[in-house]
């Protein structure tokens, strides 16, 4: 009933202009999914905790990363919960931004802390309609400190891996076995070359003001490529029309873990 | 003995590739070649498209000011609306930054050039994240960094006056929807903690219906949809976009049925737009690197090819 509720509450916001619908049902369901995503965090917590403890407890293969998550997990738990005043600053410094028309604009705080500084605690004034409210504290330095020297070069390492991946792939994999294989080979060399400004360094016929491999990647973009695309949409909406409605009926109840 | 340095490159082949990726990458960087690049049709639309906000703006409060004087039915509305269009006379631009770091390295140079378009033509900016709350750290330093480091192009940008960052809040899509209609009830307050209603700039900004253009900054799968469902086809707003380059395909369709106005493509599309601007910066920068690679990608499909033909004629 509530999976139903919802869903057509969700439904009328595209078909019901009336003031209620669009302003308090929806406020209604926003407060509600924060409410239930907050205990699906708590949740997803304890789950966490179970599973990695179980691994460390039965010594399961690789339970060392099971360490290692959870010392993570608990180590940014709880600076994240930190007073955001916290942290073992070293250094502040001020510095004041002037306008060409000599007005004073803001005043930049840097905190330098014992793990170094960082951007995120560059603290600007910020005008409200009582005036300007100095030096805004709005992060935890530490919190911010994990995620810019720990956080974004993780993500960014295991993401710029896929080059290396990508590079040997070219080369082990994208040959032409077949004449379909060799046609896919030469839409992905055209669009390959049409995406860099190669033309800069090799003489190329230009057509409609842009260089041929450009011209040609865009065509395979506007034509091949949109028709294929528009039709895989068009089926998966369909698909998913079909699914939302066996949903909202109770037909298919895929969020109690099985069918019917 | 061209056989066999093939058949030495297919013994040593990971290596020697992942040195040349290593160059590939890092020479460009030392390099100062200036790459002219035309910027494309789908560029060029979103450009055009911010560019266009002012005029947008006084259209709209044209259109209002008309409608007021013909129609007595919602009076009191309508004169909320233009009030408040009228705070904002060069338009606003909302900016959805909806990346993490793993693509920060394609995105945040087209986030940051749209940024500095709209601040150059005075254009005040709302900055939200709604997909991942991995990214709201790095979408304020990215929006912070667009305000404080002018290039000597414009004044330095104030938050609250000049730009507003709302940083995450969950929800996703009904998060999307509830800006539509009430963006305070969406985000009660700035990532600062500020409350809108004490911001001035917020005073003239009530929901999407106040937004000239909604640009969506995003490497994720799904959140174009998301976006053009609720900002295009409930509230029929102008919407472009930027994306990592492997997702254009995928959203090449939308363009060509007007629900986007325009579309950047990746890095390439940064440094597309930066050009239309006039503007050179970190997209501009990184095209050399990535021309060297994607010749290298060539180079390479082509050794792989060679070596492949020239064993299956041996084995014939």
């Amino acid at each position: 009933m509530l999976c139903i509720g919802c869903g057509i509450i969700m439904l009328l916001q595209f078909f019901v202009p009336l003031e209620f619908v669009q302003r308090d049902m929806l406020q209604w369901v926003n407060d509600s999914a924060i409410v239930v995503a907050t205990f699906g965090l708590a949740i997803g917590l304890a789950s966490l905790v179970h599973v990695h403890s179980t691994r460390i407890r039965r010594r399961a293969r690789g339970w060392a990363l099971s360490v290692v998550t959870l010392a993570c997990a608990t180590v940014v738990a709880v600076i994240g919960l930190l007073k955001s005043d916290w942290g073992p600053v070293v250094a502040r410094s001020q510095r004041y931004d002037v306008l060409p028309n000599g007005v004073t604009a803001g005043v930049i705080e840097v905190t330098h802390t014992l793990f170094g500084y960082q951007t995120a605690t560059v603290f600007t004034n910020t005008v409200t309609a009582a005036g300007v409210v100095p030096l805004q504290h709005r992060s935890v330095p530490m919190f911010d400190w994990f995620y810019n020297y720990i956080m974004y070069p993780l993500m960014s390492t295991v993401f710029a891996l896929l080059a290396f991946y990508m590079m040997t792939a070219a080369y082990r994999a994208m040959r032409a076995k077949s004449w379909e294989a060799g046609l896919l080979l030469a839409a992905a060399l055209i669009v390959l070359l049409g995406q860099v400004p190669v033309d800069q360094f090799v003489r190329l016929p230009a057509i409609d003001g842009v260089s041929l491999f450009e011209w040609l990647k865009l065509k395979i973009l506007d034509y091949p490529n949109t028709a294929a695309k528009r039709s895989i949409i068009i089926g998966v909406a369909l698909g998913g029309l079909a699914t939302s409605i066996k949903i909202l009926t109770g037909i298919e109840k895929p969020y109690l873990g099985g069918r019917g | 003995m061209m056989t066999l340095v093939l058949r030495w490159f297919d013994c040593n082949y990971r290596r020697v590739i992942y040195v040349l990726v290593v160059l590939c990458v890092l020479v460009p960087a030392f390099l100062t070649v200036r790459l002219r690049i035309k910027p494309a049709g789908a560029t060029q639309g979103l450009y055009d498209a911010v560019e266009g906000i002012p005029a947008a703006r006084r259209a709209a409060i044209a259109k209002l000011e008309a409608e007021l004087t013909q129609s007595t039915n919602n009076h009191d509305k309508l004169t909320a609306h233009l009030q408040r269009l009228r705070m904002h006379t060069n338009g606003v631009l909302l900016i959805s930054l909806d990346f993490d770091p793993s693509s920060a390295p394609e995105l945040t140079p087209q986030a940051e050039i749209i940024l500095r378009h709209a601040f150059m033509r005075g254009i005040p900016v709302v900055a939200v994240v709604v997909s991942t709350p991995v990214g709201a750290q790095l979408a304020q330093s990215i929006v912070d960094r667009a305000a404080r480091e002018t290039q000597g192009r414009y004044d330095i940008k104030l938050a609250g006056r000049d730009y507003v960052y709302l940083g995450y809040r969950p929800g996703y899509f009904n998060l999307i929807l509830q800006m539509g209609e009430d963006i305070s009830r969406a985000y009660a307050t700035d990532y600062a903690g500020t409350p809108l209603h004490d911001l001035p700039m917020m005073q003239g900004i009530k929901n999407l219906n106040d937004i000239d253009l909604v640009a969506v900054v995003t490497g994720f799968v799904g959140v174009p949809e998301t976006w053009i469902q609720v900002v295009k086809t409930k509230y029929n707003r102008p919407l472009g976009m930027g994306m990592t380059a492997v997702s254009v395909a995928d959203y090449t369709p939308y363009l060509h049925s007007k629900q986007l106005v325009g579309l950047l493509p990746g890095m390439r599309g940064a440094a597309e737009y930066e050009m239309a601007l006039d503007a050179p910066g970190a997209g501009t920068r990184g095209m050399l690197a990535q021309l060297a690679s994607h010749v290298l990608i060539i180079v390479l499909i082509a050794l792989g090819n060679a070596l492949f033909f020239v064993q299956r004629r041996n084995r014939s």
